[in-house]
């Protein structure tokens, strides 16, 4: 009995599906390993901090991915948000308004995209490249070239919620541990989605959409109205990611959010290779923008290059989605035999009775 | 019975089709007619050439990606796509500005930088149709490495080249027309028998379309799809060097700002198609088109950044119009 | 070739972890005969099949071609041969034209410079297709134009083209208008005077017309091979599922309620006109004809009012304006695609994820999905359809045909639906699970559901239906009482004639 069980929690295909908390776990091993600051306490939480506006975008990604689409237009979004929340600011309104118009301005963008590809029937990719290249066009013309924005006199309340910490413990030394409030935001923003996504009617129905839309369709799912709240959310949510990476910086920096946007694509896809059946997920989403999280950090500390850096970070997403796909090809194989059985065996049961 | 729906089908076929097909030439004409009303110098024949040289060098390699897209069909996520291509060519011309830099002689460049390509083509190919990935989250990947590759060589700055050859390349005319531009032509000329009037045309069209049914058909999907990329690749390696010619040298981040007009040059094709397919008479238009409307916008004075802005509204409404108007297959 | 036999697959053994799929399995096939092959969903039979595909190898048995024997059989060898199947599953690429879809793979026929012709192409397809199987088209036509029995034509010819030796038509009409089927056999005959064929359907009425013999094989293994002409229906399905079938459509035991559905000169843009009919709840009404008739539009339309010109749909009494699944699915109203698996089912998602999808919201409390309630909901209707799966979790695009459809129904029921439209319910489903749906059917109805049953199948239509309305060419032709004597009389009717041409057919047979 208990040969077997253990026989079938590691065979080589269930080796491949946790590929990816595997790889982290040996990064994780050899950065400790190379550095003697990366397992310390206060580089960690700073991880946390380092990838919260990550987070927020990928997070936001991963309901238009889950519908079946993708949203190339998140760095548009991330852009607008921050000059939105940055120039009111700046033009003395208060934090509030600022926040605001930032997410209004989220809501125009996923409206404008919805528009284009529910009622202009444009192919998701053309749709959300072309409000990519007007948002950062408006970025462009707004800023007279794009130069940024220096704000470091902002608001208080605004800045805290990029550069404010929440938690804070001194250590010997110079070292401190700091778990700053853009943690929370992501948290909190992470949380709610995960329970939007897996746990309500909402999810249930966009997963539909993105599995096989004509039977959701049919099915009474509201697909043309699901598919323009899933593009909402993701506006609204890099919008908000706008704030709290312009919060951090204190300045907008325009066209920036070009830097999330493989980013974010790369680790919700990498995020749905942790899902038995490959639909994103946002636990995996987490994973895989902590993946990057680590992965920069770590190469950061052992002192290789901004540069060299690309170059990990291309081989390990390459090396995981290899792993992914063979473990998809094999196990495709497995779901054939077990089809067959399925149809056999009741049958025989069947005539065991009757005769 | 069933003979009357086909008789309706076929009528529909002949009296729409032609003037469907044409819808998206029709907002070529228009856009056209719109600058050289709004600019006295827009058809003067020296801003023509300067129209067809600025759309050679995106042309060659978009229609490099289109190639990928027939071969791979185009659903969102799951369709062929190659994201690295333009960091394929930036990074050759890279390699191709550092080696001449120290001096090594241009038709080895050449060859080392065709050498590359195909290289990477492969391995994309490789990818894909071997271990299964998807050609989203492949090209992704290598996307990323290419970047970072490029960036170690050049550590983000410019390698000047000062090469004869290149020169020759990038600044002779022949009948008046850059060479640039009849390599696009002679290039696009090539494809396009490739994709369209040959066997291969059939068997690659079928494997965009459904590539089970190609399979069953015995067409061999793999070697299919392995050869768009590498073709793909090809006509990367071919951009970086005119690229390379006309800039005297590697200029970082060019990849970057490519991909999105390949990409929309690309998609854009199908606006130029009775089936709403990609296609390459299409790219070689859409290029065109993309050049135009950054060459005429600028004859108006009209500030580049508003050039972006208006570039996307016009194009997106291009394409919302176009496959409104014809037949959708599939 | 000994005793004439084109193909001989004898004692073919092959196990799958788990699972004996053939035991001593045995199949032979004469040359110029048309050989049946009957049997349940996962009897053996597509296995063997896929063996004689060179898909599979066996673990024991021998393969004889032509008296050759052949080991390790892979698909380019058995193409060689001569060995061609026409398939279930129609695999299209829609936007090739015909002439490219026929000469796929096979083009350098016109090309010295591997380049193509075009128009001698077309010109060449369309001979062809005339010429082989008496189909005319425009050889520059879209692929995805076709109906489903052209591009069956356009499949058969491809195989033509390759001169083959043997044919396996697997499960060919069942998405064939009556017409087109008889045009299928037609050519089918023709060809069996020049080369095997093997014939594979759940329609043993065409088996028995249509084949010189039969080969029925249960639980891995051929039961017997019979002589069509001396055995019945009843005896291929005692064969077939070791069992009496009890009497597929029992007596209707209904009561007839309120009008649930009402539907006024509804017109369609281009397939059907001026359609009139009312279902009650407790009853079934049918609704068949030719394919073209516009009858499996309807269906549609009613659901989700594509394409509705004008007309009026009534439910409950309320005029309904311009439905769409969504507002059809609230008001209680359930639709069964007749493409089951691609617009039935959400193939990646679970048995359980599918019967809940359209009832989430009866399940949920502030949006949230109450998981205890769904599991229990679901485990319900899996019992009481008796749904084969292995559990509710299990991806719902491996269970068979059969119950893929029961769990499709089970949605609707979950939602407690009061009227179902069902769009060919039992296509691709093998008897034994055809009788299930049928008494699932009547059970829904004696409940007092009300049922729109379209259907091509006369059977099934007549033996289910409190009502019969035959539509030709776009309009309702005539409405018939449903019980068995019809069933002339409705054919006669779905291809345009009426009672007088029965009455004459008649006399001149006598």
């Amino acid at each position: 009995m208990k040969k077997t069980f253990l026989k079938r929690k590691f065979n080589s295909n269930n080796i491949l599906t946790f590929i990816t908390p595997i790889i982290l776990i040996v990064f994780f091993i050899a950065f400790s390993l190379l550095s003697p600051v990366f397992l310390q306490l206060n580089n960690l939480v700073n991880i946390l901090s380092q990838i919260s506006t990550l987070v927020l975008v990928a997070v936001g990604l991963s309901f238009v991915v889950a519908s079946g689409g993708i949203d190339l237009s998140i760095a548009a979004s991330y852009g607008l948000g921050a000059m939105v929340s940055i120039l009111l600011l700046q033009a003395q309104f208060n934090w509030f308004i600022a926040i605001f118009a930032a997410i209004i301005t989220g809501i125009i963008i996923g409206s404008f995209n919805s528009l284009l590809i529910l009622k202009g029937k444009i192919t998701i990719f053309l749709a959300t490249l072309g409000t990519l290249f007007i948002g950062e066009s408006i970025e462009r013309i707004v800023t007279t070239g794009g130069s940024p924005v220096y704000l470091p006199g902002m608001s208080p309340i605004f800045k805290f919620i990029g550069r404010g910490s929440v938690f804070v413990v001194q250590q010997s030394g110079s070292a401190r541990i700091d778990l700053k409030f853009s943690v929370i935001v992501a948290l909190i923003v992470a949380i709610l989605a995960h329970i939007l996504l897996s746990k309500t009617t909402f999810g249930r129905m966009l997963y539909a959409i993105g599995s096989q839309k004509e039977a959701a369709e049919l099915s009474g799912v509201p697909v043309k109205r699901y598919t323009f709240y899933a593009f909402i959310i993701c506006s609204i949510t890099c919008s908000l990611a706008g704030i709290v990476g312009s919060s951090i910086l204190t300045a907008y920096i325009p066209l920036s959010g070009r830097y999330y946007l493989m980013d974010a694509i790369g680790a919700v896809f990498i995020g749905s290779t942790l899902n038995k059946k490959g639909f994103p997920n946002i636990p995996g989403t987490l994973i895989g923008v902590l993946f990057f999280g680590i992965v920069s950090n770590g190469l950061n500390l052992i002192g290789i290059s901004f540069y060299w850096q690309g170059v990990a970070r291309g081989l390990l997403i390459f090396f995981i989605l290899v792993a992914d796909a063979y473990k998809t090809k094999s196990s495709k194989k497995v779901n054939k035999v077990i089809n067959y059985s399925i149809e056999q065996n009741p049958k025989h049961e069947n005539m065991k009775t009757q005769l | 019975m069933t003979q009357n729906i086909r008789i309706l089908n076929l009528h529909n076929t002949k009296y729409s089709v032609s003037l469907k097909k044409y819808s998206g030439y029709l907002i070529f004409l228009v856009i056209i007619i719109f600058f050289s009303i709004k600019s006295s110098t827009f058809l003067n024949s020296d801003n023509i050439i300067n129209i067809l040289r600025q759309s050679s060098i995106l042309g060659i390699v978009s229609c490099g990606m289109t190639c990928i897209l027939i071969g791979g069909g185009n659903h969102v996520i799951k369709g062929g796509i190659d994201i690295s291509l333009a960091n394929n060519l930036a990074l050759n011309s890279a390699i191709a500005a550092k080696l001449l830099s120290i001096g090594i002689p241009i038709y080895w460049v050449f060859a080392i930088v065709l050498f590359c390509g195909v290289i990477i083509g492969l391995i994309n190919s490789f990818t894909i149709v071997k271990l299964g990935v998807i050609p989203l989250l492949g090209t992704l990947a290598m996307m990323y490495l290419l970047q970072g590759t490029e960036l170690v060589i050049t550590n983000n700055k410019v390698i000047g080249v000062d090469n004869p050859q290149l020169a020759f390349l990038a600044n002779t005319n022949f009948l008046f027309i850059p060479l640039t531009v009849w390599i696009f032509f002679v290039v696009s000329i090539i494809l396009y028998v490739i994709f369209n009037k040959s066997v291969f045309s059939n068997w690659v069209n079928a494997v965009g379309g459904n590539d089970e049914a190609a399979r069953i058909a015995g067409i061999n999907v793999n070697i299919v799809v392995t050869v768009t990329y590498i073709i793909a690749a090809i006509t990367a390696v071919i951009a970086s060097l005119l690229i390379t010619a006309r800039l005297n040298g590697s200029v970082p981040g060019v990849g970057d700002t490519m991909l999105f007009d390949i990409l929309l040059s690309s998609y854009l094709s199908a606006v130029f198609s009775p089936i709403s397919k990609p296609n390459i008479p299409g790219t070689v238009v859409s290029s065109l088109f993309v050049a135009m409307l950054t060459n005429g916008f600028t004859l108006m004075n009209v500030s580049t950044y508003w050039v972006y802005a208006i570039k996307g509204v016009l194009i997106l409404s291009a394409v919302s119009f176009t496959t409104r108007q014809q037949r959708r297959v599939g | 070739m000994g005793d004439g036999y084109i193909l001989e697959m004898v004692d073919i053994q092959k196990e799958f972890p788990g699972v004996k799929a053939l035991q001593l399995a045995n199949l032979k096939v004469k040359n110029k005969e048309i050989h049946g092959l009957v049997g349940e969903n996962g009897a053996g039979k597509s296995t063997l099949m896929k063996i004689l595909a060179g898909l599979y190898s066996p673990d024991s048995g021998e393969i004889k071609f032509k008296g050759r024997n052949y080991k390790n059989l892979t698909p380019r060898i058995v193409e060689k041969l001569g060995i061609h199947f026409i398939h279930q599953e129609r695999q299209v690429v829609p936007h090739l034209t015909v002439a490219e879809s026929l000469f796929l793979g096979i083009e350098p026929v016109f090309s010295p410079f591997k380049l193509l012709n075009r128009h001698s192409m077309e010109r060449e397809a369309e001979k062809i297709l005339k010429e082989k199987v008496g189909f005319s088209v425009s050889g520059g036509k879209l692929v995805g134009e076709l109906t489903v029995g052209e591009h069956q034509l356009l499949q058969i010819s491809r195989a033509l083209l390759h001169d083959p030796k043997l044919i396996i038509f697997d499960e060919p009409t069942a998405v064939l208008a009556k017409e087109e089927a008889d045009r299928l056999f037609e050519i089918i005959k023709e060809l069996s005077n020049k080369i095997g064929i093997i014939y594979i359907s759940h329609y043993f009425g065409e088996i028995l017309k249509l084949c010189n013999r039969v080969t029925v094989i249960r639980n891995g293994t051929n039961v017997d091979t019979v002589k069509s002409n001396e055995v019945s229906i009843q005896n291929l399905v005692f064969l077939m599922v070791g069992r009496n079938i009890d009497e597929q459509f029992s007596i209707k035991k209904r009561k007839k309620g309120n009008v649930l559905l009402e539907v006024k000169k509804l017109t369609h843009v281009k397939e059907f006109r001026n359609i009139n009919f009312k279902v009650h709840s407790g009853e079934i009404v049918g609704l068949t004809g030719l394919m073209g008739s516009g009858h499996t539009d309807v269906g549609k339309s009613i659901y989700d009012n594509s394409d509705i010109l004008s007309g009026s749909i009534d439910f409950e009494g309320k005029n309904i304006q311009k439905i769409n699944p969504e507002k059809a699915v609230k008001l209680g109203i359930g639709y069964l695609p007749e493409d089951r698996r691609n617009l039935g089912i959400v193939q990646n998602m679970s048995v359980r994820e599918n019967i809940t999808l359209a009832c989430l919201k009866n399940l949920s409390k502030n949006g949230i999905i109450k998981i205890s309630e769904e599991n229990k909901t679901c485990d319900e209707l899996i019992d009481r359809l008796e749904i084969r799966t292995p559990g509710r979790e299990t991806t719902v695009a491996s269970l068979s045909g059969g119950n893929q459809q029961k769990v499709v129904i089970a949605k609707w029921l979950s939602n407690g639906s009061k009227l179902y439209i069902l769009n060919q319910p039992t296509s691709g489903v093998d008897i034994g699970a055809k009788t299930e749906i049928y008494s699932l059917i009547n059970k829904m109805t004696e409940q007092g559901a009300g049922i729109l049953l379209i259907s091509q199948d006369i059977q099934e239509v007549v033996g289910l239906s409190d009502r019969v309305l035959v539509m030709y060419r776009g309009e309702i032709k005539e409405e018939f009482e449903g019980n068995k004597n019809i069933e002339d009389q409705v054919i006669i009717s779905m291809m345009g004639g009426d009672k007088n041409d029965s009455k004459h057919k008649n006399t001149k047979s006598s």
